[in-house]
């Protein structure tokens, strides 16, 4: 049987296919990956709860049903975890607010995972609310970017960006508002994956936005992701956001490469805004795209970053602030600096502003479909900016509510609602991941999902991870 | 009252018609960001007033 003390770098679907061989001993790897939250943990930050008890007894079953030959799926006996924005034990947002506060009832997602067989190691640090960066001086500690501790691994799944490219869970699920799984996973150098909307169940979940909430995976390789998100779809009465159209994405749809795939990249949308350093990066990923067979062109958006971001902020400041208004009311000294005021923020917003957000929305998601019926993925970085030091305290409104905002390319694939994936596409010279992001037509998941896999399996990057952590 | 002292006073106090309390400095970083905010919901009303028509399939956006 294979030790498991040295597997922590192995992916999902790795150690699942010698649990499942019986090389390998659920407890004896989730032992290790305990042991190894307990010694990093204190420095990065990554865990706000542990589960080391009720982990450690889902392992055992899971290894006698294994040894019985009742295997459940690529879950069954891996050790993950949930931001902690899921109803699951200990359930905080990332807030003061929350703290000491106990979910009654699971989130859907997580019972979903439990069902297949996964072993659920802990909860992950998150932007409180998934919205506020995290500074030193938060509540909770910050999360930690493994490549650099004294930067922020990207938010607001902060601590799921920072456990998978740590070595502390072989995969995580995060949530998605405006990239919230896609910028940790190009900040960390991991995989997040962005599904169309409504394809994973939020109930159970703490909103941020829910029109532009979406719930989704981390994880070290594309085909892990996909595993993962085929374990925990499909439709929830119980989500009144959750789609009845559904889609079946699993490894097979993985395979068959991208020779003739049509490939558009929105310069006029992401190219006034990116860092030399990334946008290196991203011309050496279409070449490397090219190489492997795609048609890469260049495909006008016609929509500028700040008219994405406005649209996206405006509808996402309105609906939160409408969620937090009994929290402003009777607890306003609990909510942190930054995420007070940008509630109060969205409460200044009329509501014939947010009635012209939703349409301007639905144009862009026709220019988005437009541009989409000639190519099957558009591509772009997933963030024009490296990952910042992390701030000592919390950044002024005017830091988040600006004309120049920080260039988050992500929030397209919110506001049109279709897929999305960045994947790893190398590291800038300071020593710090670059994420590409592919993104597609909405249920088009398997498409975009292909592309990465074979992106990522051609181009070398996958599966980096920091020297700091070996 | 000068009109940046107006217009701190008028966020206050649509925020106070809502039952929500800001304090002095909270105010301050409102009535700071809050230009850009209206440059934001600007942009919204606008590209809402778009016209809507029809696209053809490859059309230059």
């Amino acid at each position: 049987m294979t030790t498991a003390n040295h597997l922590h770098y192995a992916s999902l679907l790795e150690v699942s296919g010698r649990l499942r061989a019986r090389e390998l001993s659920s407890v004896e790897l989730t032992r290790a990956t305990l042991a190894r939250i307990e010694r990093l943990n204190p420095s990065l930050g990554a865990y706000y709860a542990v589960f080391a008890e009720a982990a450690l007894a889902e392992a055992r079953r899971a290894e006698a049903e294994i040894a019985q030959g009742a295997w459940r799926g690529p879950l069954h006996g891996v050790p993950i975890a949930f931001k902690d924005l899921y109803s699951l034990g200990p359930t905080t947002a990332g807030s003061k607010l929350l703290a000491g506060h106990v979910a009654v009832h699971e989130a859907a997602s997580v019972s979903r995972a439990r069902a297949a067989g996964a072993v659920i190691v802990g909860k992950l640090a998150t932007h409180e609310f998934a919205m506020a960066a995290a500074t030193l001086s938060d509540h909770f500690p910050p999360a930690r970017n493994p490549w650099d501790p004294a930067r922020t691994p990207g938010g607001s799944s902060t601590g799921a960006g920072v456990a998978v490219a740590a070595g502390l869970a072989f995969g995580a699920f995060g949530t998605d508002t405006g990239g919230s799984v896609r910028l940790p996973a190009s900040h960390c150098g991991v995989v997040g994956y962005k599904p169309t909307y409504g394809l994973i169940s939020l109930a159970g979940v703490i909103p941020l936005a829910p029109s532009l909430d979406h719930a989704g995976p981390l994880a070290r390789t594309v085909a892990d992701a996909t595993a993962m998100f085929a374990a925990v779809c499909g439709h929830d009465p119980d989500d009144p956001g959750s789609s009845t159209r559904q889609i079946g994405v699993g490894s097979k749809d993985l395979t068959g490469g991208i020779r003739g795939l049509r490939i558009g990249v929105p310069r006029d949308f992401w190219e006034p805004t990116c860092e030399p350093a990334i946008r290196a990066s991203f011309e050496a990923a279409l070449v490397s795209l090219e190489e492997m067979g795609a048609r890469v062109t260049e495909a006008p958006l016609g929509l500028t970053l700040l008219q994405v971001m406005a649209v996206g902020y405006v509808i996402t400041l309105t609906e939160a602030a409408a969620y937090q208004l009994p929290n402003l009311r009777s607890h306003p000294d609990e909510l942190g600096r930054e995420f007070g005021l940008a509630m109060r923020a969205g409460l200044l917003l009329p509501d014939r502003t947010y009635d012209a957000a939703l349409k301007a929305r639905a144009r862009m998601v026709q220019k988005v479909d437009t541009l989409l019926g000639d190519y099957d993925v558009l591509a772009m970085p997933t963030v024009g900016v490296l990952a910042d030091p992390l701030p000592a305290g919390p950044r002024p409104l005017s830091r988040r509510i600006t004309v120049n905002p920080a260039p988050q390319y992500t929030w397209l694939a919110n506001v049109h609602g279709g897929p999305a994936v960045s994947v790893p596409c190398g590291l800038a010279p300071e020593g710090l991941p670059v994420g590409l992001q592919l993104m597609g037509q909405s249920y088009e998941d398997a498409t975009v999902l292909r592309a990465a896999h074979t992106y990522e399996q051609a181009a070398g990057w996958g599966r980096m991870r920091s020297e700091l952590f070996p | 009252m000068d009109s940046i002292q107006e217009s701190k006073a008028a966020l206050a106090g649509r925020l106070e018609e809502l039952g929500v309390s800001a304090s002095r400095d909270q105010v301050e970083e409102l009535a700071a960001a809050y230009p850009a905010l209206v440059a934001w919901m600007r942009i919204a009303e606008e590209l809402a007033e778009e016209p809507t028509k029809p696209q053809k399939r490859g059309a230059e956006t």
